[in-house]
């Protein structure tokens, strides 16, 4: 541990320290767009998000390499990709009389499909595994500043509409009757859980995108009974799952993203556990 | 009957039909006057959610016309107090008893700022329904008859002029549903009450009329009635009206 905070401070290892700051300044966007999700019960919706980001990366990556666009980087696709999913998922769910889970687990699919397509016509050698998988570790200073601008693009809304945020979430026909623009706020909202997963997949990946964006969230939601609250922890524990996640892959040479997510997960089913057994316990 | 009062609700020859085709209201006419207290019974499926949600301007009549408060359903909402079933509320969501009732301040303007005064008027609101004291406690902690009357407070705290009620005694035992009719009576001193309800035992004495609803609407005044007379025809225990016989549109009498 000690060793790990002398190896931040070392400038030989700034990969290290952006890394570790990127972890930080996402955390509170996981922390609070989780929370969202997890109420709100758009776990599915926020996997076929993260799922659609891969065509995205194909598209922008095939452009980019195919036809010199330099400005067309991986990331500007993510974003593009994750904003276009959200309100084509956002507008069905709302419009159209298809059943929901239909269209999510389809445009899930097809938005992975088209990504595998792009990359497979895409020359050079493409590191498939760091987008499927994440790496923390691969971050550089560019992208750390990308990472805040798109934390404080989630942050400054959530907190700005927290209350119609939180009664469009709990009750959205009564917010609608108080004359709340509900389906705007939702498609807001939609495309906050898209940032906040073109975030997450630098470090955790595409398939592991649910389970950072939930689990603190879901762990948070046994200690704390209301929203702002359930949020504080869970930034605290997507700080601390994404940290020690960190620590552990680089003493132990492991990657990153499955090391966090097994951390997550751990703490998750030990809560479960515990609160069975407080049960339990209570009714004897 | 407390007849002085203008019409707030009236309803002339709609009709409704979803996508489908088939017709779940047909040639409705229906006057609700101010301060007036009314109970909209009906089967399943027989409308009452459909006229509910014309009345608040949620969807559209296929034909005919709604005016409440003299204008469009959807300008109308504000006038309005909504309470829904709490049984189609996530019952694990995290906000406890003050954060529900404030929602009855949000409005449009101000990114849903709460002030001073909205904070205000929900205590009042939760006093007016005995919850106060549930201030801080978890929503998610409260028993049915609790929630019930932490949903009717939100909807105080809009301030209303006219009541909507949802189902208000459903999976409510029956000691607190005396309690909350006292509360009903109470209330209609200064706003009109709209309640559907499966439960009518009540009938007699603390609602004005009936709106029977099912795919046509009868309306059945209960102001000549005294509850003897509701127990000699219904029994005592009224959990249904009769719907064999026809009656104006003004309703009618039973002699």
């Amino acid at each position: 541990m000690l060793d790990f905070i002398r190896q931040l401070a070392n400038p030989g290892m700034s990969f290290l320290l952006y890394a570790f700051l990127t972890g930080a300044v996402a955390s509170v966007a996981f922390g609070i767009i989780g929370t969202y999700v997890v109420t709100r019960r758009i776990t599915a919706i926020a996997g076929a998000i993260a799922h659609c980001v891969l065509g995205g990366i194909g598209i922008a990556l095939y452009l980019k390499l195919n036809y010199q666009l330099a400005w067309c980087t991986p990331m500007l696709g993510a974003i593009v990709s994750a904003l276009f999913s959200a309100i084509v998922i956002g507008l069905v769910s709302m419009y159209a009389k298809e059943r929901e889970d239909t269209v999510i687990g389809a445009i899930w699919a097809i938005g992975m499909a088209v990504g595998l397509l792009f990359l497979a016509k895409t020359p050079g050698y493409i590191d498939l595994h760091s987008y499927l998988f994440g790496n923390i570790l691969l971050v550089n200073a560019d992208d750390f500043k990308v990472t805040l601008i798109l934390d404080l693009v989630v942050l400054v809304p959530a907190i700005l509409l927290f209350n119609n945020f939180l009664a469009v979430c709990f009750d959205s026909r009564f917010a609608e009757l108080r004359g709340l623009r509900i389906k705007l706020t939702y498609l807001l909202l939609l495309c906050m859980t898209a940032m906040t997963i073109v975030l997450m997949v630098t470090i955790v990946g595409i398939i592991m995108v649910i389970a950072l964006l939930t689990l603190p969230a879901a762990v948070a939601g046994y200690f704390t009974r209301r929203m702002w609250s359930m949020m504080a922890l869970a930034i605290l524990l997507s700080l601390v799952f994404t940290s020690s996640g960190l620590i552990v892959s680089y003493k132990w040479d492991l990657p990153s993203g499955p090391i966090i997510v097994v951390i997550a997960g751990g703490c998750y089913v030990l809560t479960v556990l515990y609160r069975l057994a407080v049960k339990r316990f209570l009714k004897k | 009957m407390k007849d002085q009062g203008s019409d707030i609700i009236v309803i002339s020859d709609l009709s409704f039909a979803y996508e489908s085709g088939n017709p779940v209201l047909e040639n409705v006419n229906l006057n609700f006057r101010e301060l007036e207290t009314a109970c909209i019974v009906g089967p399943n499926g027989g409308g009452k959610s459909t006229l509910l949600y014309l009345i608040l301007g949620l969807i559209r009549p296929t034909g005919g016309q709604i005016k409440v408060f003299g204008t469009d359903p959807e300008k109308a909402r504000m006038k309005i107090g909504y309470m829904p079933q709490f049984a189609n509320l996530d019952s694990d969501f995290p906000v406890n008893v003050m954060d529900v009732v404030l929602m009855g301040r949000l409005s449009r303007n101000f990114f849903g700022r709460y002030s001073a005064g909205d904070r205000k008027l929900a205590i009042e609101a939760m006093e007016e329904m005995s919850v106060a004291d549930l201030a801080q406690r978890p929503f998610s902690e409260l028993s049915g008859g609790q929630r019930q009357r932490v949903l009717i407070a939100r909807a105080l705290a809009c301030n209303p002029q006219l009541l909507l009620l949802d189902e208000p005694t459903a999976n409510v035992d029956p000691c607190i549903q005396e309690q909350f009719y006292e509360t009903m009576k109470a209330l209609n001193n200064r706003m009109s009450i709209l309640l559907v309800s499966h439960d009518l035992g009540f009938v007699s004495q603390r609602i004005d009329s009936v709106i029977c609803v099912n795919r046509k609407v009868q309306v059945h005044p209960t102001n000549d009635l005294s509850g003897s007379m509701i127990r000699d025809i219904y029994g005592y225990d009224v959990s249904m009206i009769r719907h064999d016989h026809r009656c104006s549109e003004g309703g009618h009498r039973h002699a």
